[in-house]
């Protein structure tokens, strides 16, 4: 008789562990299927930038070349300058395919010299260039002076 | 009383008026030529009114000279390096003096000798915080301008004509650099008369320099914020004597160094600018006549072109 009541026991146990490894596997495959649809659909709905060090550009009238030819190149949304940090940035739309050497090619025809270039994605609804992206990280000098203002 | 003769008239003003065309900056420096880049396909427009007085004369015929230049520059970049200038001025030149039948006035106006020139950058540093520059230019002067205008009088003297009718040849030096706080900038150039119907102008040699430095703002803001440049400049001009059917005028020529006081404000798109140039050394030929003052005002403009 006990030995009746053990199998029993047993094949309950069994089939309780099956029915634990079948949920927690379907559990994996929905998370990891939700997430590369996420992972896919991300660079599609976001917009490229290119920090671009400009070399040699001291006043206003010449940040209007740079501008200029930056803003010729393929998918371009924005350009923003940032004089006191020597900086064009870019804003290039998702679609777009621009590479270094284009960029590079921009600023020398606009004669000056190209230096470093930086890509950072930017969200779509978070859009954040020139001017306020220095903002956002508080390290541009109009938001020195503002922090200074509010701490004083 | 010395026999009155007009023609006698300071060479150095004409040849500045002349020459004024060839002088006209792009950027930088007010009175002269800057080694600055004027971006592949985009052109600068420059427009400027001259207005020179010459009034101190050595001589009892108290010659009164009024000189009002419209020149319109235009520098177009070729390449990054390669920039072409077109000047065509629209001057108005117009003489007082005294003659035993009474004062008389004797002007002419119309279009001046254009003038054509290319300038490259052969050298050029740029860092973040500066830029250096070296650029030779070189060119020519048409004789577009009117150089047997007469008036009630009968022909005008060579120098009141609105052109010199010769075919000139122009050539320099220009250096510069710029930070965002100050720029200094020189040049060098000179100027090879050549001879049109029987009279030459002396040859010029003209030597500059140009400091501006930033008054507002004091602070640079985000994105790129207008610029307002106080303005010291020096100007030196030396010309020879003109040659008249082969003969030296001794009244013609000379040398000047002018001392300018200016201002400069500077946006992405335009720039305004004013610049007052005063004689410190003037010391014409014979009796040539001396200048009062120049004042220079401009305005010019960022243009991108189509191709």
């Amino acid at each position: 008789m006990e030995n009746v009541i053990m199998r029993i026991y047993a094949c309950r146990g069994r089939q309780q562990l099956r029915a634990l490894v079948s949920s927690v596997v379907l559990m994996t495959v929905a998370v990891l299927a939700g997430t590369l649809t996420v992972a896919a659909q991300a660079p599609t709905g976001s917009q490229k930038q290119a920090v671009v060090s400009v070399q040699g550009m001291q006043c206003p009238f010449c940040a209007y070349g740079i501008k200029k030819h930056l803003a010729k190149l393929p998918g371009v949304t924005r350009v923003d300058v940032e004089l006191a940090k020597n900086q064009a940035i870019v804003t290039f739309a998702p679609a777009a395919n621009v590479t270094d050497a284009q960029i590079q090619q921009a600023i020398r025809k606009a004669g000056f010299t190209p230096g470093k270039i930086e890509w950072q994605s930017v969200g779509e609804g978070k859009k954040t260039t020139g001017a306020h992206a220095a903002e956002r990280r508080h390290d541009c000098v109009g938001c020195e002076a503002k922090l200074k203002t509010r701490e004083a | 009383m010395r026999p009155l003769t007009i023609s006698k008239v300071s060479v150095l003003v004409m040849t500045a008026i002349l020459a004024s065309g060839s002088r006209l900056a792009h950027a930088g420096p007010i009175t002269f030529l800057t080694a600055l880049p004027v971006p592949q396909s985009q052109a600068v427009v420059h427009w400027q009114y001259v207005l020179v007085r010459a009034t101190d004369d050595p001589t009892p015929a108290e010659r009164d000279l009024t000189v009002n230049a419209v020149p319109l520059a235009v520098a177009v970049g070729a390449t990054s390096r390669l920039a072409i200038f077109g000047i065509i001025p629209i001057v108005n030149k117009s003489m007082k003096v005294m003659t035993p039948i009474g004062r008389m006035t004797r002007d002419s106006t119309g279009l001046g000798d254009i003038v054509t020139f290319a300038r490259y950058t052969i050298y050029a540093v740029d860092v973040a915080e500066s830029t250096f520059r070296v650029a030779p230019f070189g060119g020519l002067k048409m004789p577009t301008g009117d150089s047997d205008a007469s008036d009630a009088f009968g022909q005008l003297p060579r120098p009141l004509q609105p052109g010199s009718g010769s075919w000139d040849a122009l050539g320099g030096l220009a250096v510069t650099f710029q930070t965002k706080q100050w720029e200094l900038d020189a040049d060098v150039g000179y100027k090879k008369n050549a001879e049109a119907d029987g009279y030459r102008f002396g040859d010029e040699f003209s030597t500059d320099l140009s400091f501006q430095y930033r008054v507002w703002p004091r602070q640079l803001s985000t994105g790129v914020p207008a610029f307002l440049f106080a303005v010291v400049e020096t100007n030196l001009i030396s010309q020879g004597r003109h040659e008249v059917a082969g003969t030296r005028d001794p009244d013609s020529g000379g040398s000047r160094w002018d001392v300018d006081l200016g201002l400069q404000y500077v946006t992405t798109h335009f720039i305004v600018e004013g610049i007052a140039q005063m004689p410190a050394v003037d010391q014409p030929h014979g009796t040539g006549l001396r200048n009062d003052f120049r004042l220079t005002t401009g305005v010019r403009w960022n243009v991108s072109l189509p191709f």
